[in-house]
């Protein structure tokens, strides 16, 4: 067989599981939500490509990126940091979040549930709170005094390595 | 005079530092280089010890950008120059704190990357899920607020304390990069009516910075199901319209093929004529187990009885719902060594296989690949086609 053969192999399948996943039924004659979940998921990648491929330059999609698994690194980075945490606490969980960020310290651990994926961090420093806006609405509780006005330096050093890294 | 003249070739022999930098100015050196080697004559020449350094904010951002590559090569760095402590750093970090929300100082940085991507770079998927941190209330003095309570940003924060940290991510589609783009705290899992205002206010952000939201990933828990009931998302309408775009709804295939093993353990699956059921996977194990060579070596005792929080691996599932298991249970049912509708179950094993493979597509490379791992594609040229 040649030519387009492989991909019409898949299309034939993806339609052949849809069928099955709205055919099937436990022996309790009920459907289930991951019967649900697959032929959502199905008929979103059959719609997915459909409006990508009007685009001449998208000539395949790679599936794997459809995924979860760069949340799940993400995660896995996290509970990675520091010696013995498993989960950061809350007042880990932003210093964490900024320094895995700035670092791009995706390291994987080995035995992980995920698959590793090789992508790029856009941004390496991330955000701190120093805008415009108030850490907190005033009028929530607890945060009536909002936070000092960001100072001009921190200011300039967010810009400062945003710039550079942005470049980069 | 004497003395003068002897003072002049003292001052040629030893100039001071503030001379020397000022030749270093006239050469017109950039501001940073500058800076850096100032801090390092200052600290040469004076006589305080490490705690009597004072930094420029300019000396600082170097140091930070650098310390932000790398860590450890900033205390290599250390070791080589003078540089600012770590604590140093930290206490300036300090003062730019992250808090739950979606995170506009990154959008806006990265704005400036996609407006120099290519058309097609710009199409993404946005995924979310929930990770569960540990809950505990502190105080934060500096800033004056309470940590560790639920906390939605704009849609409220409550006295609850949280136990999940819910994160939004972008993902390119067809080019290798992603970004965090916020994260949230709530207690439990974070409520649909919530989940869909953020997913919605996400989407918006995104595209107002020129990317382009194709799909919205996330799993089956039971809040985003709600979700995708409250936004109109079912089998026969997978995908949920925004601002006049079509975003379309992917679960994630992972935790879709372990509720599918999980199910298959617990109910028979019915169609039509053919009946799926876990108890010949378990006899074809049982046959195999005791076999000199095995035709399916990776399954153990672990894939059928599936031991606490083992039920999480994905390996476990897709190993049991595999090739070599769908093989092995057909040719056992064709020997006569398993009944005849096994062939059934061994059908719908491999076909879920090759599903899997399908959603699991990673590299455009053919030759090495499976026919069912290809990306999917319109049309390509299949060099190495073995039939399946």
């Amino acid at each position: 067989m040649a030519g387009s053969s492989g991909a019409k192999l898949q299309a034939d399948h993806l339609q052949k599981m849809l069928n099955i996943f709205q055919n099937m039924q436990t022996n309790e004659g009920r459907s289930l939500p991951c019967f649900n979940g697959w032929q959502i998921s199905i008929k979103s990648l059959q719609n997915l490509w459909d409006d990508l491929s009007a685009h001449p330059s998208h000539t395949h999609i790679l599936t794997n990126r459809l995924n979860q698994d760069c949340l799940e690194n993400f995660f896995g980075s996290f509970r990675a940091s520091g010696v013995t945490r498993d989960n950061p606490n809350a007042q880990q969980f932003p210093a964490a979040y900024r320094m895995i960020c700035a670092n791009q310290v995706f390291t994987h651990a080995t035995g992980q549930n995920c698959e590793t994926d090789h992508d790029k961090v856009l941004l390496a420093f991330t955000d701190s709170s120093i805008s415009d806006t108030p850490l907190y609405p005033r009028e929530s509780i607890f945060c009536q005094a909002a936070s000092s006005p960001p100072t001009e330096m921190a200011d300039g050093i967010l810009a400062t390595l945003m710039r550079v890294l942005v470049r980069g | 005079m004497k003395k003068q003249a002897e003072k002049l070739a003292e001052y040629r022999e030893h100039p001071t530092v503030p001379l020397i930098m000022k030749r270093i100015k006239n050469l017109g050196v950039p501001h940073h280089v500058y800076e850096f080697i100032s801090a390092q004559l200052t600290a040469i020449s004076t006589k305080k010890g490490p705690q009597g350094r004072r930094w420029t904010s300019t000396s600082k951002k170097v140091a930070l950008s650098i310390y932000y590559h790398s860590r450890k090569a900033y205390r290599l760095l250390r070791k080589l120059f003078v540089l600012p402590h770590r604590t140093t750093l930290q206490s300036i970090l300090r003062k730019s704190k992250i808090c739950p929300r979606f995170h506009e100082q990154v959008l806006q940085t990265i704005k400036y990357r996609v407006q120099s991507m290519a058309e097609s770079e710009k199409d993404c998927v946005l995924c979310f899920d929930e990770m569960s941190i540990k809950s505990g209330r502190s105080y934060d003095a500096e800033h004056d607020c309470l940590e560790g309570v639920e906390d939605f940003c704009h849609l409220g924060r409550s006295k609850t304390l949280a136990s999940h940290a819910l994160v939004f991510m972008v993902r390119g589609i067809s080019v290798t990069w992603k970004q965090a783009v916020g994260y949230f705290l709530s207690s439990g899992s974070a409520p649909s009516k919530n989940l869909s205002l953020l997913l919605k206010d996400c989407i918006a952000r995104l595209s107002q910075i020129g990317l382009r939201v194709r799909a919205v990933g996330c799993d089956q828990g039971p809040t985003n199901q709600k979700l995708m009931r409250e936004l109109n998302v079912g089998p026969n309408h997978p995908y949920f319209e925004f601002e006049g775009s079509k975003v379309h709804v992917l679960f994630d295939p992972p935790h879709l093929i372990k509720n599918v093993r999980n199910n298959l353990q617990k109910h028979d699956f019915v169609n039509g004529q053919e009946v799926y059921s876990w108890s010949d996977i378990s006899k074809f194990y049982d046959f195999d187990k005791e076999q000199p060579v095995r035709m399916a070596p990776k399954l153990t005792d672990k894939h059928l009885t599936l031991p606490a929080f083992s039920s999480m691996k994905v390996k476990l599932a897709t190993q049991v719902l595999s090739h070599s298991v769908a093989a092995g249970i057909s040719s056992l049912s064709t020997a006569g060594y398993l009944p005849k509708k096994s062939q059934n179950t061994a059908k719908f094993i491999e076909d879920m296989d090759r599903l899997f493979d399908i959603f699991n597509s990673k590299s455009i490379k053919l030759k090495k690949l499976h026919i069912w791992q290809v990306p999917v594609v319109q049309s390509f040229k299949l060099t190495t086609y073995r039939k399946c």
